[in-house]
């Protein structure tokens, strides 16, 4: 064996070192990146085993000629889109129309009778090329460690090498020496891709790690993961659990039974219920209450995942405990607004309703003690009219009470009021299974009175949600439009039937099995108040009711 | 709201009524207060030059008018208000809205004055008392006084009747005042005695007593204005004539077509439309209906169409024939709809103020229009 192919056969060890390592690090991660790469050596190697080791003869054949090339070409691309997506970047399209623009202008003077050193000649100086463009990107690398240096200077030499091979390819004491010089360049390549892949691994491990572990330490929520077996142990808290009970993380390794004491009183069988089997109470957050360190009392909500182990029994359980004591708040009050609101309102509704009945009571007996028949009973009916009177005027009294919210008018936004409550409209729309959003434009401040506005959105979304017991989406907007900044409150279900729609805002009437009919009768009442206008557009394909508040300079 | 069979004292004498003239700041304050209570409290009216703090309720026509009021022992029940001027001294829409230049005689030219009477209103429990009609009376002497030709006026179309009832007369289109709804504005001639004794018009007491009324005016403006105009006025009228310029309307009996009328016979029918009801006609665009006013009337359609502008999608409209808004005639309900004539549209307004004088008189029909009402009330409730 003489040293040619001694080279030949070293520098074909290189290659097939580096496919191996590539087709090793694919099976394994399953990247992109490494399979264009994989697959672009295993080219290369191809074309070794094939046509550079003399298996075929193809420097006399145009077609072997240009299939040779076309796997250099191929190879080349391949090596220059893997390497844009290792470095995550996006492939750029001229590449293509190049390498198609140089493959042409091969195929073409593969046709001449050029040399066939002249016909090689553009196909190896864009590989030597692309070697370097691949060397350069290698080195610009921001990655810490030698890989990228290593890797990028072998791929610079390599395509040195390759751009003098055509000219040094008849020189004797160069053949050996380049064939060998390029299987060591590759194995190179090999080791030195192989050590910018681990260490950009780990780099990203680290960076998630660090993404991961802020975001557990940043979050306002307490984040926790308890092991269950083989031994019961707390081993993860994250350090808001500081501000949410008053205890450090620390304390809680010490000691994990300082949960059991801040449990409310009154609660305490709901967390036994929980802690006895996790695993079958996380379909509904737990809501409970602790006392707090500074013997605060705060509402918490928490919610947790079973960990499951190879033999698919619980290992551990991880979750999220939330401060929720401003929305339980928020929660009491509007729903304490909501009720004051609700019973005054329907009160005042109900005492408008009596007063026509006995506006017709009172007429009829005026009528009646006219009559001579009646002429001995006059005091009796004047009495009954009296004492009507008396009640028409405990109505008076009480629905000028009414009319006083009028003076409780203030300029506020009504988007905030929206916001304030939409949690709780939120909460009950998902309870029903019911998409909720809101869609508030810039609007202008508005005289309202907050209280009866929360309550007229609260009737709304109630319909709404009510409306849609299939599911659907419910949507609070609100826009300008000329000089009336509009509420609008949309749902998607059947829509009102017409003989409600001809009815609508007379009390009492209602489609509903438990309704009142006096919610949309109070939401015309507020309107009133506020100087808005309803208006109402309805179908098969859902209601919207528009509220329109005229803009108050 | 109060109603006027409800709040009607039962014995109101007329002499412890007493008419004034508010002369100091008190006195004015106390009427646009009372105007206050009224409009905005009783009738849910939603003006927006209203003072809602100090819940008081003037203009800028109060700097230059003359305020009356009707007091009973030291309580303001009613009260009126009256400019008199020349056409410069009025707001350049006013002018426009009422057409006042057109009324300026060649004799008198720009220097001629107009009255207008304007807040007109009585506290709910003497509705049925002559504090009205001492008012009127008071402004009616004022513009004799002041060599007044025409007092004009504007009022909703529930009051139509009772203002036709005292001699004034409809003559131009309506307009509308925000916060006050549609208006209809309205003329009296002052010097037309004989238009006020053939209505039996209670200002004849005050008229009577004239003896150098000039006619000219008056017979200017029938040539000019009122010969021409279609408007049925309710006191030009008799049962018959009511009657048939309605059924004309309807291919069947009026008490067929109109569901309020079901019970009543024929001759009832008619007694009840002519002691109640106002013919009105009204153009494009004219919003009969304001959403969250009260009502105080019952309107049924005769011909054209009505649009809700509350529900929009469907587009809800009212053919002849067809009752909208809330029912105002036997109680006083909130519209829920804005409601716009969409077309060149006539209506019959059975009015919440003339029913209890009605009952008074007919309590048989009344009795049946009520049930009826309350039958279809009822059979709202229950769908």
């Amino acid at each position: 064996m003489d040293y040619i192919k001694l080279s030949v056969i070293g520098s074909l060890i290189g290659t097939i070192s580096i496919v191996l390592v590539y087709i090793y690090l694919y099976f394994l991660y399953r990247e992109r990146h490494i399979g264009m790469l994989g697959l672009s050596w295993l080219l290369l190697l191809s074309r070794y085993v094939l046509f550079d080791s003399g298996v075929f003869v193809w420097q006399q054949s145009t077609v072997k000629l240009t299939i040779y090339q076309v796997l250099i070409f191929s190879s080349v691309l391949l090596f220059v889109g893997g390497t844009y997506f290792f470095v995550n970047k996006p492939f750029k399209k001229y590449w293509l129309y190049g390498t198609a623009i140089i493959a042409i202008i091969s195929t073409i003077m593969n046709l001449t009778d050029l040399s066939l050193i002249c016909k090689l000649l553009i196909p190896i100086l864009f590989g030597s090329f692309v070697c370097f463009w691949i060397g350069i990107t290698f080195i610009h690398l921001q990655l810490n460690g030698i890989g990228p240096l290593v890797t990028g200077y072998a791929y610079i030499l390599w395509g040195a090498l390759n751009s003098v091979m055509p000219f040094t390819i008849d020189m004797v004491w160069f053949a050996p020496l380049g064939y060998l010089m390029g299987g060591i360049l590759r194995f190179i390549i090999a080791l030195g891709t192989l050590m910018v892949y681990l260490e950009k691994t780990r780099n990203d491990l680290i960076a998630k790690e660090e993404q991961y572990r802020l975001l557990a330490e940043n979050a306002v929520d307490v984040i926790y993961y308890f092991k269950i077996a083989p031994v019961k142990e707390l081993s993860y808290l994250s350090p808001s659990v500081l501000t949410v009970t008053g205890y450090s993380a620390d304390e809680y390794y010490a000691d994990p039974s300082i949960i059991l004491n801040l449990i409310h009183p009154d609660d305490q069988s709901l967390f036994k219920i929980f802690i006895n089997n996790p695993v079958d109470q996380n379909e509904l957050p737990l809501t409970l209450r602790l006392v707090r360190k500074d013997n605060i009392i705060i509402w918490i909500e928490q919610k947790c995942m079973a960990i499951y182990g190879k033999e698919g029994k619980v290992i551990a359980v991880e979750g999220i405990v939330r401060d929720i004591t401003v929305r339980k708040n928020l929660e009491e009050m509007a729903s304490m607004f909501e009720r004051m609101n609700m019973i005054g309102n329907m009160a005042a509704t109900v005492a408008h309703e009596i007063r026509n009945p006995m506006t017709t009571v009172r007429g009829y007996l005026q009528i009646l003690q006219r009559r001579k028949i009646y002429k001995d009973d006059r005091d009796k009916f004047m009495l009954m009219i009296e004492e009507i009177d008396r009640a028409n005027s405990i109505i008076q009294e009480y629905l000028s009470l009414s009319r006083t919210k009028l003076s409780n008018l203030q300029k506020c936004s009504l988007n905030t009021i929206i916001e304030n409550l939409f949690p709780l409209i939120q909460a009950n729309a998902t309870s029903a299974k019911i998409c909720s959003r809101i869609d508030l434009a810039n609007i202008p401040d508005l005289l309202l009175d907050k209280n009866e506005i929360c309550q007229m959105l609260l009737n709304l979304a109630r319909n709404g949600v009510e409306a849609m017991s299939l599911g659907g989406n419910l949507t609070i907007k609100t826009f300008t439009q000329e000089n009336n900044v509009v509420l609008a409150v949309s749902d998607q279900g059947p829509g009102i039937p017409q003989h409600v729609l001809d009815n609508l805002g007379t009390p009492f009437i209602t489609t509903k099995t438990t309704g009142t009919g006096l919610g949309i009768p109070i939401c015309y009442q507020i309107a009133q108040r506020h100087n808005a206008k309803i208006e109402i557009d309805t179908g098969l394909g859902g209601t919207t009711f528009f509220i329109s508040f005229p803009i108050t300079s | 709201m109060s109603n006027l069979l409800l709040d009607c004292p039962s014995q109101v004498s007329d002499n412890c009524m007493r008419v004034e003239t508010a002369m100091n700041q008190l006195e004015k304050e106390e009427i646009y207060h009372l105007r206050y209570e009224i409009y905005v409290e009783e009738m849910s009216k939603r003006i927006q030059s209203a003072d809602y703090k100090n819940k008081a309720l003037c203009d800028e026509l109060d700097t230059w008018a003359v305020l009356l009021y009707a007091k009973i022992g030291k309580k303001i029940i009613a009260t009126a208000r009256i400019n008199v001027g020349t056409i410069k001294q009025y707001p350049a829409k006013l002018v426009q809205i009422l057409a006042l230049d057109k009324f300026i005689d060649s004799h008198n030219g720009r220097d001629q004055v107009f009255a207008y009477i304007t807040k007109l209103m009585v506290v709910p429990a003497y509705r049925s008392s002559p504090a009205l009609y001492l008012l009127i009376a008071r402004c009616y002497e004022l513009c004799y006084a002041n060599q007044v030709h025409f007092a004009f006026g504007a009022c909703n179309l529930h009051l139509l009747r009772l203002y036709e009832q005292m001699g004034f007369h409809r003559y131009t289109n309506n307009f509308v005042d925000p916060g006050y709804g549609l208006l209809v504005p309205i003329v009296l001639l002052i010097n037309d005695v004989k238009y006020l004794r053939m209505i039996r018009s209670p200002l004849l007491r005050v008229a009577r007593k004239r003896t150098d009324y000039g006619l000219e005016s008056v017979e200017w403006l029938r040539a000019l204005f009122l010969k021409t105009q279609q408007t049925v006025n309710s006191k030009g009228v008799n049962e018959d004539e009511l009657w048939l310029i309605v059924s004309k309307h309807f291919p069947v009996p009026l008490n067929q077509a109109i569901d309020l009328l079901r019970e009543l016979s024929e001759e009832e029918a008619k007694k009840f439309l002519h002691s109640c009801s106002i013919y009105v006609q009204c153009e494009f665009g004219d919003v009969i209906v304001n959403q969250g006013d009260v009502s105080y009337s019952y309107n049924l359609v005769l011909s054209g169409r009505m649009k809700s502008l509350t529900i929009c999608n469907p587009v809800k409209y009212y053919w002849p024939g067809q009752h909208f808004g809330a029912n105002g005639l036997t109680g006083h309900n909130m519209h829920r709809e804005d409601i716009v004539a969409d077309r060149a549209t006539e209506i019959l307004v059975l009015s919440g103020i003339a029913f209890p004088r009605f009952s008074y008189a007919y309590p048989d029909i009344a009795h049946k229009v009520v049930k009826t009402i309350v039958g279809l009330n009822n059979h709202n409730v229950k769908i």
